[in-house]
């Protein structure tokens, strides 16, 4: 820990694959300001380097730090996986990223919204639209768990369903 | 004679509200005209409180005389009106031989103002009586009048019982100019006066109780100038668990300066210290400072040693109205005659009022020929607030109003029902500020963390206006930013009824049945996996009690994904993995009573008699009676308070489950512009949220050197968003007077973890999210008497989750926070089936013995009181000492907390031991060592683990084969960094 003490500053860097970006951190003024008042390097925890990939895996909450080498667009090895599931997260986290989806959106007649998920992960890249194209969901009640309330969102292929009853 | 009224009180603070009152004694036709959106937003509302005996003023002044008068009253107006007063008595404290000097000065003063019962006693005497007195006390003045009030309370009792006795009041109304009419001695004498709003009224008399502007109003109509130069004064308040630090109000003596930093109970049960006393030029509403809070705490010190930032709950700063002669000004000025000062009231202003307020009365009548009116009613119809009544009294309540059994502040027991009436009371609050000044509500530990969500709806359905139109306390200060278009209508339709249907006992009746065998309080993960498990391990009568429409507590709200994996090897978002526990639950046939709060566990008072679990909801107050508790009540957040940030109070600050909740359970977005600070999981979570939702997320930004939430939320929570985290980082200062604008972020040195001066920068944003850390929430479990660990804020356990309390039990957050759900559900199942196997246990003990004595099988409900002699597995014995809890488990080096905190010795010995616990500071390649220590201190390693780094956010879990526990003492658990 003793090196991470004294960066101030520890910018999540997003890789250069990540697409589902808002705005640049430069927009930000005062992270910026930050940023630049004290010197402080960003730190990539996930930045590419090279040919190899440092990943944190999100699978479970252990978080093991994944190594993915890749060469010539194929992985050549993944190492740091605690577990299979690790490394089936790293083989995609490296070639293409998939991110759960999980929303609310209001249904008519309930104050309470209908919380929904992606029955799979959906391309990270994806994700703005999908997040969009649930808000334009209009599901009426009754509502069952784990009903379906899109077959396919947003053109992924991947259905989204209730995570909520909502009765009648 | 075109009067619009004959009266109009300028500032409804307490010198306004009281001279209301009085005013209403007369046949005349009087409005309050108040620049903000309630009364006493001044000076009054961040007072001391405190009804001084009338020692310090000098004997002949305005202040010496309306003091002495206004102390005199106050506990007749407490009577009538039905405001908290409460004589507590007072010490002005000497420090050294100048001080005692002064203090015999006092008591000659006192003497002189006729104030009786004041006398000189020696340090020791002050310490026996209040032992928390720091020992550099030499001497005290003891001064037994001295009482304490609700500032607050008194401006608004006065204030209602002016308007139930027909004076009028218009809030927004700032006056600007006041100007003279007519001639006097002619009937057309009188004032008009001019609101900023462009409103006008013509009056006979004015009333001029306009605080820190009562100066530039006199000023319009009198040659005889007067300047106020306001005071700014700061205070820190403490949770009321530091309450019992002291019962009297301590003074510290009276220097050039000022009078000093008292230490004083409030009649809310808090205490608190202050204050400050700061010139400032600027009439507007004051900010705290960073160095103004720390002064208020290093002065505090002098009386009270122990005092510290720990445990204070909030801080306030308000204004005082000093004159340039010291004295009050009261009464008409020679030259405007209609015209009445009640100003520079600084203190003791408050005591004064309702003295002043019945002179000013007096004189406005006598200038006008008033009579007093036969139907004035000095007695206010106040409503007994829930918290404070009795059982019966609750009982008769809800059978009155069943909203009366609907909890909504959890902290402070202030009922739906009680905020309906306030919504609808004679003088109806406007903001959210005023409803919980009056009723209470949001003013507890969670400081509105939990009920806001709810008070918005109740408010946007009483008030019947958009969510988004009411507002915290002043014009534009609003809660939240959008909310659903049909949001209004919805809440109208009224929400299904909590707890109907679920077979509630009546008060009355509740003695006859049979006592249950578990009660588990709180259905969050951890409850509802208790419950279940309770059933399984063979208890027969299990009820499952939360206070929520639905089960599920935190979780309903949390609907991301993440959860689960360990506890159903699928990953499940907040509200699926409620699901599926209550299934469970169903399956097991636990009962559940959704929408009953538990109030208070009175612990079996004898062996062999069951606790009572004392509940309501709105189809009454309900006597559970149980042999086993289970306390699954969850945690709070930390709030703004506990942070001690400076500045304004604007609307815009939510903690983290606050924003969860208003989003996720009621589809409003709380602004447009966020911040975060603490990057705990659900700072996270949220800061993702809210990204999705629309909102602009600035950063996060953390204490510590090192983030606190789960690596993977920083990768898909922030990376993924671009969002940057900001490691030793703080908020040290609110901005904005309405709403947030900004927040004033410094750099923190990672060592002390204090803020560096200077380095603060302006981060523009409307919303402030808190994630700062979780608290157990534990006041059932005080209520029960049990003992409570201060390092986990939990009850201290054993390794059954037993607390000192026999057959009460403990787990999930209410223990000790958990970072993960599913550890929590894992712990209610432990706590579940422990409690279960204590009742079968000690029921078995009982009919055994009761064979053996000839009497057979106990029927329910009557376990015979030879059942304490069965020892270990009788029911409702007493509570344990330390010594018959088994051994100790101890937080050796590096080790800032274990749970459970003693071995039992009675589970068998092939169940291994499993400890949690978490580090007191980061440490890279640790190495974990459980020990047994043995009566002459040898230790011998019975677990060992290594690790690559350990941080003080991530609770660890050790092993222990109970085989390895013979010739224990003590177990130890401790952490060393390895090679
Ligand atoms: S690799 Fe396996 S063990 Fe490690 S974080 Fe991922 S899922 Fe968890």
């Amino acid at each position: 820990m003793a090196e991470r003490t004294s960066e101030a500053d520890l910018r999540i860097g997003a890789s250069a694959a990540d697409a589902v970006k808002t705005r640049r951190a430069g927009d930000r003024p005062a992270a910026g300001a930050a940023a630049g008042s004290d010197g402080a390097p960003a730190v990539g925890i996930a930045a590419a380097s090279g040919e190899t990939k440092q990943l944190t895996c999100i699978t479970c909450p252990k978080g093991c730090s994944i190594t993915v080498a890749v060469e010539d667009g194929a992985i050549a090895s993944v190492e740091g996986a605690g577990c299979r599931r690790g490394e089936k997260y790293a083989r995609a986290e490296a070639t293409n990223p998939q991110r759960t989806v999980t929303a609310s959106l209001c249904v008519p007649g309930c104050l309470e919204p209908l919380s929904v998920r992606t029955a799979e992960p959906v391309p990270k890249a994806r994700m703005a639209d999908v997040v969009r194209a649930i808000s334009q969901l209009t599901p009426q009640l009754p509502i069952e768990m784990d009903q379906v309330v899109c077959p396919d969102i947003a053109g992924t292929g991947v259905a989204v369903v209730a995570t909520k009853r909502l009765p009648a | 004679m075109g009067f619009d009224y004959d009266v109009a009180v300028v500032g409804a603070g307490v010198a306004g509200c009281c001279c209301a009152r009085e005013l209403a004694r007369y046949d005349l036709a009087t409005v309050v005209l108040e620049a903000g959106l309630d009364i006493a937003c001044g000076a009054t509302r961040a007072n001391s409180g405190i009804v001084h005996a009338g020692y310090d003023p000098t004997p002949g002044t305005l202040k010496a005389r309306y003091n002495v008068e206004g102390a005199r009253l106050m506990p007749e107006w407490a009577h009538e009106l039905g405001f908290s007063y409460v004589r507590n008595g007072a010490y002005v404290v000497a420090f050294s031989e100048d001080d005692a000097c002064t203090i015999g000065e006092l008591a000659d003063r006192a003497r002189a103002n006729g104030v009786a019962g004041v006398s000189v006693i020696t340090g020791a005497e002050a310490r026996a009586a209040e032992p928390s007195l720091s020992d550099e006390v030499v001497a005290a003045l003891d001064v037994p009048m001295s009482a304490i009030c609700d500032p607050y309370g008194v401006a608004f009792a006065a204030a209602e019982n002016a308007a139930e006795n027909g004076v009028a009041f218009r809030f927004g109304a700032r006056v600007a100019t006041v100007e003279k009419r007519g001639e006097e001695g002619k009937a057309d004498v009188g004032f008009r006066v001019t609101c900023e709003d462009g409103s006008v009224f013509t009056v006979r008399t004015v009333v001029n109780a306009a605080g820190v502007f009562a100066d530039e109003l006199n000023n319009q109509v009198s040659a005889h100038t007067l300047r106020i130069v306001p005071r700014r004064g700061e205070y820190c308040l403490y949770d009321t668990n530091r309450a019992s630090a002291f019962k009297r109000t301590i003074f510290q003596p009276p220097t050039d300066a000022g009078k000093g930093v008292l230490v004083s109970p409030t009649v809310h049960g808090n205490l608190f210290c202050g204050p400050t006393s700061v010139p400032q030029q600027d009439k507007s509403a004051p900010d705290t400072t960073e160095e103004g809070l720390a002064y208020v705490i290093e002065q505090a010190k002098r009386t009270w040693p122990e005092a510290s930032g720990r445990d204070v709950i909030t801080n306030f700063a308000g204004l005082r109205a000093s004159g340039e002669s010291g004295d009050f000004v009261i009464g008409q000025p020679d030259d405007a005659p209609g015209f009445f000062n009640i100003a520079c009231l600084e203190s003791p202003g408050l005591t004064s009022a309702p003295a002043i307020a019945v002179d000013i009365a007096g004189q406005v009548a006598a200038r006008l020929g008033a009579q007093k009116r036969a139907d004035f009613n000095p007695h206010r119809a106040a409503l007994k607030p829930f918290a404070q009544m009795s059982d019966e009294e609750r009982a008769e309540s809800v059978r009155r109003d069943p909203a009366m059994g609907r909890l909504v502040c959890r902290c402070r027991n202030v009922t739906e029902g009680e905020l309906v009436s306030a919504l609808h009371g004679p003088l109806p609050p406007l903001t959210l500020d005023a409803l919980k000044w009056r009723t209470g509500a949001t003013m507890g530990r969670c400081h509105g963390g939990f009920c806001t969500p709810e008070i918005l709806k109740i408010a946007s359905r009483e008030l019947d206006i958009e969510p988004t139109a009411f507002v915290k306390s002043r014009a534009g200060s609003y809660l939240i930013a959008s909310a659903r278009p049909d949001y209004r209508a919805l809440v109208s339709e009224g929400e299904p009824v909590a707890g109907a249907g679920v077979g509630a006992t009546a008060h009355a009746d509740a003695a006859v049945t049979a006592p249950y065998d578990v009660v588990v309080v709180g259905g969050g993960a951890a409850g509802m996996a208790a419950a279940t498990r309770a059933r399984v391990a063979g208890a027969e009568r299990v009820v499952l009690i939360d206070r929520e429409a639905h089960l599920g507590g935190i979780m309903k709200q949390c609907i991301h994904n993440g959860f689960g994996l360990s506890r159903f090897g699928q990953e499940l978002t907040g509200p699926q993995f409620v699901w599926k526990e209550q299934r469970a639950l169903d399956l097991r046939g636990a009962k559940v009573r959704a929408g009953m709060s538990v109030l208070r566990i009175d612990a079996a008072a004898h062996p062999g008699e069951p606790h009572t679990v004392v509940c309501v909801d709105d189809t009454g107050l309900h006597l559970v009676r149980t042999w086993a508790v289970v306390l699954a009540t969850g945690s709070r957040e930390r709030g703004a308070g506990a942070i001690g940030m400076a500045g304004s109070r604007p609307s815009g600050v939510f903690t983290a489950g606050e924003a969860q909740n208003l989003m996720n359970l009621q589809g409003c977005l709380p602004g447009t512009r966020a911040v975060v600070l603490g990057s705990g999981d659900i700072g996270l979570i949220m800061a993702r949220r809210m990204t999705l939702a629309g909102m602009q997320v600035e950063g996060v930004y953390e204490l510590m050197p090192t983030p606190s939430g789960l690596k993977r939320n920083i990768v898909q929570c922030l990376q993924d968003f671009d969002i940057p985290l900001h490691l030793s980082r703080t908020v040290v200062r609110l901005e904005g007077e309405r709403r947030l604008e900004a927040v004033w972020i410094a750099h923190v040195d990672p060592a002390t973890h204090r803020p560096i001066p200077d380095t603060a920068v302006r981060v523009p944003c409307d919303t402030l999210v808190l994630s700062v850390g979780l608290l157990p929430e534990n006041e059932v479990a005080k209520s029960a008497g049990v003992e409570l660990d201060r390092l986990t804020g939990g009850p201290v356990v054993d390794d059954r989750f037993e607390t000192n309390v026999p057959g009460v039990f403990s787990c999930g957050n209410a223990l000790h926070i958990h970072d993960l759900a599913d550890y929590a559900a894992a712990e209610g199942d432990e706590a579940g089936s422990a409690a279960a196997q204590y009742v079968v246990a000690a029921k078995a003990a009982t009919r055994a013995s009761a064979a053996k004595a000839g009497v057979g099988a106990a029927p329910a409900g009557s376990v015979p009181e030879t059942a304490a002699a069965a020892g270990a597995a009788s029911l409702g014995a007493e509570a344990k000492p330390d010594s018959d809890r088994g051994v100790p488990i101890v937080a050796g080096e590096g080790i800032r907390y274990t749970v459970p905190q003693f071995v039992s010795f009675a589970e068998p010995s092939e169940r291994s031991l499993s400890i949690a616990f978490r580090v007191s500071r980061a440490i890279e390649r640790p190495r974990f060592s459980v020990e047994v220590v043995d009566e002459e201190g040898n230790a011998t390693e019975v677990s060992a683990r290594s690790g690559v780094v350990a941080v003080p956010a991530e609770m660890r879990h050790l092993r222990v084969d109970r085989t390895d526990l013979g010739n224990c003492a003590t177990l130890r658990v401790s952490v060393k960094e390895g090679k």
